[in-house]
């Protein structure tokens, strides 16, 4: 069995009913900071009783309170939580009979209720129950049969892995012994070990003093016997006692690390604490695999903490076999992209936050209609750069570096512009501040991203379903590519040839937050034929020329031309010029960098424009 | 050689039970013998009254329990009464070592059994019940219940030309909904006498279901909606099967009819029956249960039939007056010495000494030196019983009458802890009557849903408290007359009718209820406490109450009239016919004392005398 949604509502951030998909094996939950993904966590470990951090105390401001309501009002009534379990197997369905849904007995519900109403304890009511009957008896077993352990953020791993009660090393120990066990080897020995130090001189003549010293205070009446004792022969005291040591080398085939040689936890790095631990239990997680626990899940909170990214990917990578290979489900939440970057797209859950008042939306993106090659398609591209659009709060796709330079350029000059056209409205300086990424995809694979963002998906008879995306803003910027030696002008538009044209009227027919933008031939052909800009990107062109001759000459005309009053054909005559004149990338830099100087003046071609205002909401009241 | 067997059973039960070998070295080959038989066939343990039965099952269950190897489903041990299943859970405990849950298996009533596994997790699959605020629980309404929403669920069916009201809780259906009774007699006879029409099946058929359809269902409608579940969904029979492949039965006398056939279905998909009981200890026959059932079922499914035939309760005169009773020829040997030369006695009463017979009782028991808390008074039926019991009797008080009952306790100088409760029930009833239609839990002083039941009781004290000017029942030194007081308590009422929350009634719509009663005006209202003061300091109470008990001395009362229904003498020693339910009675009571049973008679013919003198009862006048 694994937990297949969690329903979370009155929960801190959560209003109205917030619902997580997961999946068997590994999730990975991303999101910004605060949109909500720990309180999917804690969700969970409040309806488990995960205890660990003692968290599953509930106090007051656990109660959901609106973002307009004072800090110090009530908050909701009740907080609400419940977990629906799938694919039960035979054995789970009869011990979890109570929960099953008769429809389908491979679903089990369990639900939890927290009333906002303190008793005079200071307690909340609770209440639990499986699927839809709140009467009759709750199995308490049950819900202990699940195992689900904890880890949070930045945890101090060296002082867990110290030998204490309740340690995770005893722990492991305990879940490792044998239910039937009277007296475990441990103890046995401890015993032996006891009686052979307490034979030394010293201890005696210790433990001699301490007697004649009661007995000349208190007298022989009322005085005690006494005996030192080196340790506790008790097993669960036994393995409290216990702490790992490390050594940074892994023994070679056929060596042993020399047990002198083990160092304390406190000398080695934060980071590779954190993979002792985490190992440590993982270790227990696996040996519980005979005994009567029916799902386990381990929730681990922001795992980068303390790794350097290869370490990041390795890690993640394990803990993916592992949830296969052991059956554990694993919940992780991240900021990082390397992380968002290195694992299977089925298993990220973005989660978007819409407004303070409002719930985030939880996006699983394998609810996203993605094609199979899609799907691979993404996996094998989304490196750490490019990862971040898991991240962003709006998306704007382009075919190539040199689009991505420009572009970037010439969204912060229209900003300025649109500051100038709509002077009641704020905007933001730059793209950044909206926490809009631009994306290059080297290419023109709109079609494989979009489906992230769209909202719906193809039908094989041509009709469209909506399905789930990532509800942020996203736009893309693509080339009309006409026959090379084209010169389309507006008056004079030449179909293209980019197959993906079609795609642009589906969109707005279809989806809510996604966009395709295009123009008459290329980037740079487009920016050529605006305003006077032909005689800024001559200049350009002509620092890269370092012979004399006809380009030289050609281009120190353009530069003199004042191309607002030249005819549109005579433009686009020397637009192609240009354009066959130039290397694509070396150019863009210059003219980037020529751009980045806010005095300068450059005109935008529409298409760029309605992808800028669609981003930011132009239109928009 | 069936020595050596018996050793070697108690040695193996030594082994895995926390009992001492001297204990099991008390077992009998009969009680071993069960306790070692294989649980793969399933069984009936005849177990003759005081036959060691509950110590029995006690050593069995726990026996398997710890030898049980299955994770997800145990045993069901299976009882009739909430304290005999804590008997039975402590001694399972105590014998298997096992402090916390028994978990995977269950011991427990029959119902509480039924509800948590099937009727509350899965009824409304089948009743299409649509809950209350996502709450699926059906509530469980008593048959007598008579409560004002009732109406709403009412067939009327016209005998002798007039129409007969019947509530949805007073029949009940078979699982085919092809048969129809009733636990009330009347009832019975109108839906029995004359085969039912068409149009009366279809509206009994209708109004049943409308009522389980609203999540509401008497005890037997429970178990025929559990019946219907586990005939539509073959899963759900699978995995209950699964979940429990052996359920032990206690008291298996008491089975109905629908039970059994409701275990019948498990035992057909492999689960194994352990019944345990006695048939002719079966006085449930109010609930239409016949043990002839249960004998016939046992039968044709060629149960192994084991036998406990030793008394280990009663001397052997009190055994054979027993056995005489239920016309038990072969002889059952009493393992216990007597400690009166006249174990069993015959008294006779008239009007007069009626009232004497417990202090008669309490000299006797006196002088035989037993204690008072393990001797009881017994008689079938309650009109036997209530004229003998000092003031804890329990009127069947009006509206009115009820308010008097509780400022009496409440007020009174020599208040007790019962006084208390009296006071608090006898005034929740009242509110719960006039206020909330009379929907209200009897166990929490008929608190309404509105209230929690602190809330509840708080208020009736608070309401107690107001009463001052109301009691003591007088008025200028004389006792107060019901024309006087009534007016008085119409004044008191609307000044707290505010406080009852939720209530469904005004105060003026039920002011009428407010009145003196029928023929009392000129009676003070002290009257209506009046009890013969009988000076009883024995537990006295119904033959049904002390079913499964040991007891030192039985006083038991036959009715004066013979015409009693079953409550005569003359109907417990009848000859030859000892099918019938009064001797059953006869049979528990004589069977429960261990050295005294008196038999309280109306003056008898000098023939009936010897006759029970024949029997082995000493006559003292």
């Amino acid at each position: 069995m694994y937990i297949k949604t969690i329903k979370i509502s009155g929960y801190r951030a959560f209003n109205k009913e917030f619902k997580v998909a997961l999946n068997k094996g590994l999730n990975v939950i991303v999101g910004e900071n605060a949109s909500g993904k720990s309180t999917i966590i804690d969700a969970i470990r409040l309806i488990l009783h995960e205890d660990e951090y003692s968290r599953t105390g509930i106090s007051e401001v656990d109660f959901h309170r609106p973002i307009d309501t004072p800090s110090k009002s009530k908050g909701a009534d009740r907080i609400s939580i419940s977990c629906e379990f799938n694919e039960l197997t035979e054995d789970e369905q009869v011990a979890y009979l109570p929960w099953l849904d008769l429809n389908d007995m491979q679903k089990a519900k369990l639900n939890l209720i927290i009333e906002n109403k303190e008793d005079i304890r200071g307690n909340f009511k609770r209440k639990m129950w499986g699927n839809q009957s709140e009467t009759g008896l709750f199995e308490w077993e049950l819900l202990h049969r699940i195992n689900c352990i904890y880890l949070p953020p930045l945890r101090d791993a060296e002082a867990k892995l110290r030998g204490y009660k309740g340690s995770r090393i005893a722990r492991l120990l305990k879940n490792l012994r044998k239910e039937e066990e009277e007296d475990h080897p441990l103890e046995k020995k401890f015993a032996n070990l006891n009686k052979e130090l307490l034979r030394d001189s010293s201890v005696q003549i210790a433990n001699k003093y301490i007697q004649d010293n009661i007995k000349k205070s208190v007298g022989a009446v009322f005085g005690q016997d006494t005996s030192l004792q080196f340790t506790e022969i008790n097993f669960d005291r036994i393995v409290e006692r216990i702490r790992l040591l490390f050594y940074p080398l892994l023994p070679g085939p056929n060596e042993k690390t020399e047990i002198s040689m083990f160092r304390e936890l406190s000398e080695n790095s934060l980071g590779h604490n954190n993979i002792l631990y985490l190992a440590t239990i993982l270790a227990e997680l696996e040996g519980t695999e005979n005994l009567n626990s029916f799902h386990k899940i381990l929730l681990i909170e922001e795992p980068e903490a303390h790794l350097h990214p290869q370490l990041q990917i390795r890690l993640l990578k394990y803990l993916q076999e592992k949830s296969i290979e052991d059956k554990i489900q694993i919940i992780v939440t991240t900021h990082s992209p390397t992380l968002a970057s290195s694992v299977d797209l089925d298993t990220i859950k973005v989660v978007t936050p819409i407004s303070l008042k409002e719930n985030p939306i939880y996006t699983s993106l394998v609810d996203c209609g993605l094609l199979p090659n899609s799907k691979k398609f993404i996996e094998r591209w989304l490196d750490i750069t490019k990862s971040v659009l898991l991240f962003a709060k709006g998306v704007l796709f382009v075919e190539g570096i040199a689009e991505g330079l420009i572009v970037k350029e010439l969204s912060n000059k229209a900003l300025q512009q649109f500051k100038l056209e709509k002077p009641d409205r704020i905007f933001h300086n730059t793209l950044d501040e909206y926490g809009i990424s631009i994306i290059n995809m080297n290419g023109i694979y709109f079609d494989h991203f979009f489906p992230l963002f769209q909202g719906y998906y193809k039908l094989a008879n041509n009709t469209f379903s909506p399905s789930a995306s990532i509800p942020i803003k996203c736009a893309g910027l693509t080339d009309n590519d006409p026959p090379k030696i084209s010169q389309p002008t507006s008056q004079n538009p030449i179909q293209g040839s980019n197959r993906l044209l079609p795609l642009i009227p589906e969109l707005i027919a279809n989806s809510q937050n996604c966009r395709l933008f295009s123009n008459l031939k290329t980037l740079e052909y487009d920016l050529a034929l605006e305003g006077n800009n032909l005689a800024l990107m001559s200049d350009v062109a002509l620092s890269f020329i370092t012979t004399n001759g006809e380009i030289r000459d050609t281009f120190e005309r353009y530069i003199q031309t004042n191309w607002r009053e030249e005819e549109i054909t005579d433009k686009a005559n020397a637009a192609y010029y240009l354009l066959n004149h130039i290397d694509k990338g070396e150019f863009a830099q210059e003219l980037a960098i020529r751009l980045s100087n806010p005095n300068i003046q450059f005109v935008i071609p529409e298409y760029i424009l309605n992808a800028f205002k669609w981003l930011v909401g132009y239109e928009e009241e | 050689m069936k020595k050596n067997k018996k050793l070697t059973i108690i040695g193996k039960l030594s082994e895995k039970l926390k009992c001492s070998l001297e204990e099991l070295n008390k077992l009998s080959e009969q009680q071993t013998n069960y306790i070692n038989y294989r649980t793969s066939q399933s069984t009936f343990l005849e177990a003759c009254a005081g036959g060691g039965k509950t110590e029995v099952i006690g050593l069995k269950t726990a026996y398997e329990i710890k030898r049980w190897v299955n994770p997800n489903g145990g045993l069901a041990i299976i009882t009739f009464t909430n304290s005999a299943a804590n008997e039975l859970d402590n001694r399972v405990k105590k014998y298997a070592g096992i402090s916390a849950s028994l978990f995977p298996h269950f011991i427990g009533t029959f119902d509480s059994w039924l509800h948590s596994y099937l009727l509350q997790p899965f009824s409304h699959y089948l009743t299409r019940y649509a809950g209350k605020d996502g709450d699926k629980s059906i509530r469980i309404i008593l048959e007598d219940k008579h409560a004002g929403f009732l109406t709403n669920y009412t067939v009327n069916l016209t005998r002798g030309g007039q129409s007969r009201p019947i509530r949805a809780t007073q029949y009940y259906c078979s699982p085919n909904w092809d048969n129809f009774d009733s636990f009330d007699e009347d009832i019975s006879r109108l839906l029995t006498s004359q085969p039912l029409t068409r149009g009366e099946i279809a509206s009994l058929i209708a109004n049943k279901k409308k009522f389980i359809t609203a999540g509401f269902a008497t005890y037997s409608d429970a178990e025929m909606v559990c019946h219907q579940l586990l005939s539509a969904y073959p899963d759900l029979r699978e995995k209950i099967s699964a979940r429990f492949p052996i359920i032990f039965i206690d008291e298996c006398q008491d089975l109905s009819h629908s039970q059994i056939e409701i275990l019948n279905i498990l035992k057909s998909r492999g689960v194994h029956l352990h019944f345990i009981g006695d048939l002719h200890q079966a006085i449930y026959d109010f609930r239409k249960v016949d043990p002839s059932e249960t004998r016939k079922y046992v039968d044709e499914h060629q149960f192994v039939n084991l036998k406990l035939t030793n008394n280990y309760r009663s001397c052997q005169q009190i055994v054979d007056i027993s056995n005489t009773v239920i016309g038990q020829r072969i002889r059952v040997n009493a393992n216990l010495t007597a400690i009166s030369q006249t174990p069993c006695i015959i008294w006779q009463y008239d009007d007069t000494s009626f009232s004497q017979l417990p202090t008669r009782f309490d000299n006797l028991v006196a002088a035989h030196d037993l204690s008072i808390d393990k001797c009881a008074i017994l008689a079938r039926g309650k009109s036997t019983i209530s004229p003998l019991k000092s003031q804890s009797g329990k009127k069947d008080y009006s509206k009115v009458e009820l308010f008097v009952a509780a400022i009496e306790s409440w007020y009174k100088p020599s208040r007790n802890a019962t006084d208390l409760m009296n006071a608090l029930e006898y005034l929740g009833r009242f509110f719960c009557m006039l206020g909330y239609d009379g929907n209200g839990s009897f166990r929490e002083q008929y608190r309404p849903d509105s209230f929690n039941n602190i809330q509840w009781r708080q208020l009736l004290k608070k309401i107690l408290c107001q009463c001052v000017d109301l009691y003591p029942f007088e008025e200028n030194g004389n006792d107060i007359n019901w024309n006087s007081w009534i007016p008085k308590l119409k004044t008191f009422l609307p000044t707290v009718w505010h406080e009852l929350r939720g209530r469904t009634k005004e105060f003026a719509q039920i002011a009428r209820k407010i009145r003196v009663p029928n023929g009392e005006g000129n009676n003070s209202v002290k009257s209506a406490l009046q009890n013969a003061v009988i000076e009883n300091r024995f537990r006295t109470t119904t033959i049904h109450s002390v079913k499964g008990e040991t007891l030192d001395a039985v006083l038991l009362v036959s009715h004066k009239n013979r015409l009693s229904k079953g409550g005569h003498f003359s109907h417990w020693l009848r000859d030859g016919n000892h099918e019938e339910e009064h001797i059953r009675f006869a049979y528990v009571a004589c069977s429960r004392p261990k050295h005294l049973l008196v038999i309280a008679t109306p003056v008898l013919s000098q023939d009936e005398l010897n006759r029970l003198i024949n029997l082995g009862f000493i006559y003292q006048p």
